[in-house]
């Protein structure tokens, strides 16, 4: 139990340490050229061209194809091209509609398992200096496009990644999950300024062409294409920028078994995306991403399939107690009038819990400000601390032992 | 590069002195617990020395003036304490050993004390004499059970012996009762009782607890029923039994009256209105 006890405390101490991290990187002022475009003459277009892998999204193709005409952007730059995987329902007939539209192209392949196939199909359509990728089941806000500009003025800029948003929240899962990319907002934002970001996402990540021109095609990567693009340009030193005020709205699992399968997708293919990049970690060239973000990405991987089962068993002893002294000696309710300070037990957990609570508000403040969204504090954050307390240790659990017996996650 | 690294030593300062903050808190309010807790224990022992001191030169003296004084109420407080420390600063803490030694030979006073008192005044005391050890689960559901009879009959005194602590007064103690190493263990009289024992076992060996938990229940009841009848506080309303069915009750030590239960289990009021109007004419 000692063991235990210390073995907490320098996870906690390493979790804490991370955290910290996060908050100086993301108030770091960012060196170099700091000059924004804000005018309207100064913006330069580049040509672009976002590719919408569809595979049986009939239901949501629509709305995302409609989201990027509305896109304030000269039409003249912009191409929309969208892939249908060989989908099995309807989505090849829903996306006729736009068979003459000038801006798009429709293109239609046998589908091969993977959505990495589906990009590759595309990029080889494409001459554009700018390439971006929109799922199916997101949309963007009609800004995006033109904040990116900003950021690909900088020559060095090789990719841009968005604010991403989960729209309309229903279930309490939902709206779980919103509360958590918001906090993940703030994450961003302080990997951005360290130039630590290892994941494009496959909701309106824009890249230079130029990037799979020289560094290749997209690859199947446990079937995380988009992180593996990522570190495959970190490797390079390649910049990858985030964009705040672009916002992109997606879609989150709305039941339990969606949500986990996943999230076991993400985290495995998270862990083998290291473990293939493995030549990256510990080494001073890539500076905090080798030496903190991916090492203790992995850390809290594994820390929580060890802390899980501790806290739970700290969490059920006591009630275990309560009920062996409630059988024992029946049920009696008396609250005392008065308190007495002496019995109230205050213990490191106690505070370094506290701690982590403000400091999950304090974060989920940030990323709200990010997107400037005037709601600070709503209830979604205790469905999400809920989330991670009860059902994160699920998927993690899960993708760290497939990760160690190399199971392959399915897609979808 | 040299920017990053003071960057990563700047994060570790911090880091560091959130734990130094949490870690000293923590300990601050630990000691601040064992100070409140020796507080108490010197307190207990005065009210000891000064009990038997007084109960030295009164030993000639009427048994009736002693009987109040003797009871050390904080001897139980002390020992919820106690405990409390121990689960919460682990029992091998110096500290806690320590105020454990000097709580168990102050229970052993106590006894000795109340032995002495019931001998010489003839008074019944209820005591449980309950020696524990550790590793024992039986012990802990024990515990609960003692616990909450003395919350049910605060008049009950239980003297509790951790077995395991390396204490010369407590081997003593067991060595007088040879009851081999099996705990939990009551003793109650003359009879050690060996296993878990349940409220329901221990209220039976106590039968006179159980009934005047039910007159003091009783007395509360008439207590608030000449409260509802008179409006007047609690603390200044004195009441005593007269027969079974009669009680006597004093306002201020002047107003008087009576209640009486009847057959039905009505209780009837009757105030002495004289006494009354000769209150309002004095004044």
């Amino acid at each position: 139990m000692i063991v235990m006890e210390y073995f907490l405390y320098v996870s906690l101490f390493i979790t804490l340490y991370f955290q910290i991290f996060l908050l100086v990187s993301f108030f770091e002022k960012k060196k170099g050229n700091g000059k924004e475009i804000s005018q309207e003459g100064t913006i330069k277009y580049l040509s672009t061209t976002i590719i919408v892998p569809c595979f049986n999204e009939e239901s949501t193709v629509e709305k995302t194809i409609e989201s990027l005409l509305e896109l304030d952007y000269p039409k003249e730059k912009l191409t929309i091209m969208i892939v249908d995987d060989g989908s099995t329902d309807t989505t090849w007939n829903v996306v006729q509609k736009y068979q003459n539209h000038p801006q798009i192209s429709l293109q239609q392949k046998i589908n091969e398992g993977s959505k990495f196939a589906a990009l590759n199909f595309a990029l080889i359509h494409i001459e554009t200096e700018l390439v971006g990728v929109l799922d199916a089941d997101s949309w963007v806000d009609s800004q995006a496009l033109k904040y990116y500009m900003e950021f690909f003025a900088d020559d060095k800029v090789m990719a841009t990644i968005p604010s991403m948003v989960i729209g309309k929240p229903k279930s309490i899962l939902q709206k779980a999950q919103k509360a958590e990319y918001d906090i993940g907002l703030f994450a961003r934002k302080a990997f951005a300024n360290i130039n630590s970001i290892y994941i494009t996402p496959g909701p309106f990540s824009v890249f230079r062409k130029e990037v799979f021109d020289t560094l290749g095609p997209y690859k199947e990567a446990h079937h995380t294409e988009d992180a593996e693009i990522a570190l495959r340009m970190q490797r390079h030193h390649y910049k990858i920028a985030y964009s705040e005020k672009s916002i992109v709205y997606t879609v989150g699992p709305c039941k339990l078994h969606p949500l986990i399968k996943q999230r076991v997708r993400w985290v495995y293919g998270f862990i083998r995306n290291i473990y293939d990049y493995r030549n990256m970690l510990f080494k001073k060239e890539y500076r905090a991403l080798g030496l903190i973000v991916l090492p203790l990405g992995i850390f809290r991987v594994f820390i929580t399939v060890v802390l899980f089962p501790l806290s739970l068993w700290l969490i059920i002893l006591p009630l275990i107690r309560w009920i062996e002294k409630i059988s024992l000696i029946g049920y009696s309710f008396n609250i005392g009038t008065s308190i007495d300070w002496y019995f109230v037990n205050i213990t490191q957990i106690h505070l370094f819990a506290i701690i982590g609570l403000l400091l999950s508000f304090a974060v989920l403040w940030i990323g709200r400000e990010l997107i400037n969204d005037k709601r600070k504090f709503t209830v979604d954050i205790i469905y999400m601390l809920f989330m991670y307390t009860f059902i994160a240790p699920l998927w993690l659990i899960k993708s760290s032992y497939n990760a160690l017996l190399s199971k392959k996650s399915s897609w979808r | 590069m040299n920017s990053d690294k003071k960057k990563y030593l700047f994060v570790l300062m911090i880091t560091i002195g959130i734990f130094i903050i949490v870690f000293g808190l923590v300990n601050f309010l630990n000691n601040q617990r064992l100070e409140s807790l020796d507080d108490l224990q010197r307190k207990v022992t005065i009210d000891l020395i000064a009990n038997e001191t007084q109960f030295d030169l009164l030993k000639t003296a009427p048994c009736g003036s002693i009987k109040d004084t003797i009871l050390s109420r904080e001897l139980g407080e002390l020992g919820k304490k106690l405990d409390f420390a121990e689960t919460n600063q682990g029992a091998d803490n110096p500290s806690v050993i320590q105020l454990k030694k000097y709580y168990s030979l102050l229970q052993v006073k106590d006894y000795l004390l109340m032995q002495e008192l019931s001998e010489k005044c003839d008074v019944d005391i209820d005591s449980i004499l309950y020696f524990y050890g550790n590793d024992c689960s039986e012990c802990t559901k024990q515990g609960y059970v003692l616990t909450q009879l003395k919350n049910r009959y605060p008049e009950l005194r239980i003297y509790s012996f951790d077995t395991d602590l390396d204490f010369s007064v407590i081997e003593t103690f067991t060595s007088l009762y040879d009851f081999g190493e099996v705990y939990p263990t009551l003793i109650i009289g003359d009879n050690s009782y060996q296993g878990l024992q349940r409220i329901s076992d221990i209220e039976e060996l106590f039968p006179d607890l159980l009934e005047r938990k039910k007159d003091l229940e009783e007395l509360d009841e008439i207590f608030n029923f000449i409260i509802k009848n008179t409006n007047e506080m609690k603390e200044d309303i004195s009441v005593n039994k007269i027969s079974e069915k009669e009680y006597s009750f004093l306002i201020n030590d002047q107003d008087t009256g009576t209640v009486s239960i009847d057959k039905e289990g009505e209780k009837i009021i009757n105030i002495d209105r004289e006494v009354v109007d000769s209150f309002v004419d004095t004044e």
